[in-house]
């Protein structure tokens, strides 16, 4: 890790990071991290290798027949355009690239992180989701980040809050309903009852997954681009996202967070407007695939 | 009702540290500070303190050590509040005397067992329990019980009982909010009854004493009674102790119920001292938003037992009359006390209150 670019001056990262960790454990009833199965973590792992190819891909993908069966699907999707349908999971590798195809596998296995019963856990999916899209589409249509990368990053902007809920879903919501009633923001009551905020904790557990140290970085400062030094475009692209999620009605707070905005990220009002659409439309597509 | 403090800066800590108490159902007091800590905790005496470690103003070691030095609050439990990254203070403040440290964020479980060494369990807090709008006298006078039944009937139920025996007996079957006890009773006097009452549970306390026995009337409150009255005494002035000592124990919203009566169907709301009424005021104001709910349009503010308004009753009062005007209630206020009716006859026109001798005649100009 980089810590020039993402502890505050003066922190002492692993200090921070070891209190981050222990008190998620300490709050949790199991007295562990929330993690991403395995399938997920070797499909991080195969996107970080240059020597990546599609057989590899194609291995695990068949580890797990429902996701098999979700990547089959998002090949033949109409927003990927095939002539004739994927019959075979190389073919639909293919289709939708290596890359993309680790997209939908860490998203399917982020699914059950959120199947808790809890309708704030499913709101908190749907969030997560539309964020994700929207930060790819963002990404692509301002060329302020590389589309690529973004959408991992959107996923887990908010997971911090997610590891919140699996310890304690009722202090969470103590604390949305102070945000809600306007008595303070979420970051400083965030700090104050577990010590940092839902930004710090998230970017924790991601890089713990294996994301790459940007889209780390970007979770962190996902509230605050500007800070977020070499990763600042790529945050901007995620906090952006967050309000067009909003947006497009999924969010999980009653007043959204402050966004920079699709405006000074260099789109028009009209482009703007546009590209809400298209990702209200691409979240309706990606949750029938996710679920 | 058992109290606890709790001493934090932060809100939200103080938010889910109230979250947690609610298994206890205990009175929860909350300061943002040591010094506004100390004020209250000398206030009400707590039966805990929860108390953070790093405050700005006063920290919580200088606040715990404010406690331990004061005669009146040492004994009280004290369980400090810390962070993750600072329990090396606790063995600093360990030597100073606390009862056990809670690390936050804490989780329910965790919380519990530590404030249950102080409480017992949430169970047997909530079972300890008083009746917010019970009053027990004890005396070995029949006569000065019927007084006392006839100043507190119109607020409070009344239990009596004419030695400290039998005042214990009744006490652990009805749990009443307040105790009013004679100081001079034969076998069991004022000071042993009290000193087995407080360990039977948690009300305020009134002495009763000779008038002018300045003396013991010190003693009494050295030993924990929250206030003395001189026999033979006048109604309004029982029931005004009772009403204060009651504050102690008994939350807003249980002891508004104590002041709010009913004449002949027309709800009736006798004054308490002004040190109660400011208190009580923001639960007024909910209650009258009830009775406009309800169907009721009149209200009495009965000041009849009030021989002189300090400035905090007449802005209180005014305040109620802006509120129960704002609902929409009709207000008559009751007193034959020519200088109360003279200093609140602007507040009255104002708020268009009539006046009345009696509650009967303000029942009929409503």
């Amino acid at each position: 890790m980089n810590a020039s670019t993402t502890w505050e001056a003066g922190a002492d990262p692993t200090d921070t990071r070891a209190r981050v960790a222990g008190t998620l454990k300490r709050l949790s009833r199991t007295g562990a991290l929330p993690t991403l199965p395995a399938v997920a973590s070797a499909a991080l792992a195969l996107a970080r290798d240059p020597d990546a190819d599609i057989d590899r891909m194609c291995q695990i993908v068949r580890t797990d027949i429902g996701l098999s069966a979700r990547v089959l699907r998002l090949a033949n999707s109409a927003a990927l355009g095939r002539r004739t349908p994927a019959r075979r999971l190389n073919e639909a590798v293919v289709t939708i690239g290596l890359r993309k195809t680790t997209d939908v596998l860490v998203a399917a296995c982020a699914r059950q992180l959120y199947d808790t019963g809890s309708p704030l856990a499913e709101a908190q999916w749907r969030h997560a989701l539309a964020t994700a899209v929207a930060s790819e589409k963002i990404a692509r249509a301002s060329r302020r980040a590389d589309p690529s990368r973004a959408f991992l990053p959107g996923l887990f902007h908010d997971v911090g809050r997610v590891a919140f809920l699996l310890a304690d879903e009722v202090s969470l919501r103590v604390i949305d309903r102070m945000v809600d009633e306007c008595a303070g923001d979420r970051a400083t009551l965030e700090e104050e009852w577990y010590g940092f905020d839902h930004a710090q904790a998230g970017a924790e557990l991601a890089e713990d997954w294996g994301l790459a140290l940007e889209q780390c970085d970007a979770i962190r400062w996902h509230h605050d681009p500007g800070t977020a030094g070499a990763a600042a475009d790529l945050a901007a692209v995620i906090n952006a996202a967050d309000g067009v999620a909003y947006a497009i009605g999924q969010g999980v707070a009653l007043w959204p967070p402050e966004s920079v905005g699709l405006a000074a990220l260099g789109l028009d009002a009209e482009a703007g407007q546009k590209l809400t659409e298209e990702i209200g439309e691409a979240f309706q597509e990606n949750l029938a695939v996710l679920g | 009702m058992k109290t606890v403090l709790t001493i934090d800066d932060s809100k939200v800590v103080r938010t889910m540290v109230g979250r947690a108490l609610q298994t206890f159902g205990v009175r929860v007091l909350e300061a943002q500070h040591g010094g506004e800590g100390l004020t209250l905790a000398r206030a009400d005496r707590p039966d805990l303190i929860l108390l953070d470690v790093t405050m700005p103003v006063m920290d919580g070691r200088q606040t715990l050590a404010e406690i331990r030095g004061d005669a009146s609050i040492h004994d009280v439990p004290v369980i400090m509040l810390t962070a993750e990254s600072g329990k090396d203070i606790v063995i600093e403040i360990a030597r100073l005397g606390v009862t056990g440290y809670i690390v936050k964020p804490f989780k329910q479980e965790t919380f519990e067992k530590e404030v249950a060494k102080v409480l017992g369990s949430p169970e047997a807090a909530a079972e300890g329990a008083v009746d917010p709008t019970a009053v027990l006298v004890v005396d070995d006078s029949e006569k000065v019980l019927d007084v006392a039944r006839a100043a507190l009937a119109h607020n409070m139920k009344v239990l009596t009982a004419l030695s400290g025996a039998e005042a214990l007996e009744t006490y652990r079957n009805s749990r009443p909010g307040v105790v009013v006890v004679d100081l001079a009773m034969p076998d069991m006097d004022g000071f042993a009854t009290l000193a087995e009452l407080r360990k039977l549970g948690r009300s305020g306390y009134v002495a009763l004493s000779v008038r002018g026995d300045d003396a013991a009337q010190e003693k009494a409150r050295k030993a924990g009674y929250h206030g003395v009255v001189g026999k033979p005494f006048r109604e309004g002035e029982l029931l005004d102790h009772v009403l204060t000592a009651a504050s102690s124990v008994v939350a807003p919203e249980d002891l508004v119920k104590c002041c709010l009566g009913d004449e002949d169907g027309c709800p009736v709301f006798a004054i308490p001292p002004a040190r109660v009424l400011s208190r009580l005021l923001p639960e007024f104001a909910k209650r009258l938003r009830s009775l406009a709910e309800d169907g009721n349009d009149r209200l009495i503010i009965d000041v009849a037992r009030l021989e002189e308004l300090s400035s905090d009753h007449v802005t209180s009062l005014a305040r109620m009359l802006a509120e129960a005007s704002g609902v929409g209630l009709r207000t008559a206020i009751c007193t034959t006390n020519a200088g109360v009716i003279a200093t609140l006859r602007e507040l009255a026109e104002a708020g268009e209150a009539r006046w009345a001798d009696t509650r009967g005649a303000a029942r009929a100009c409503l």
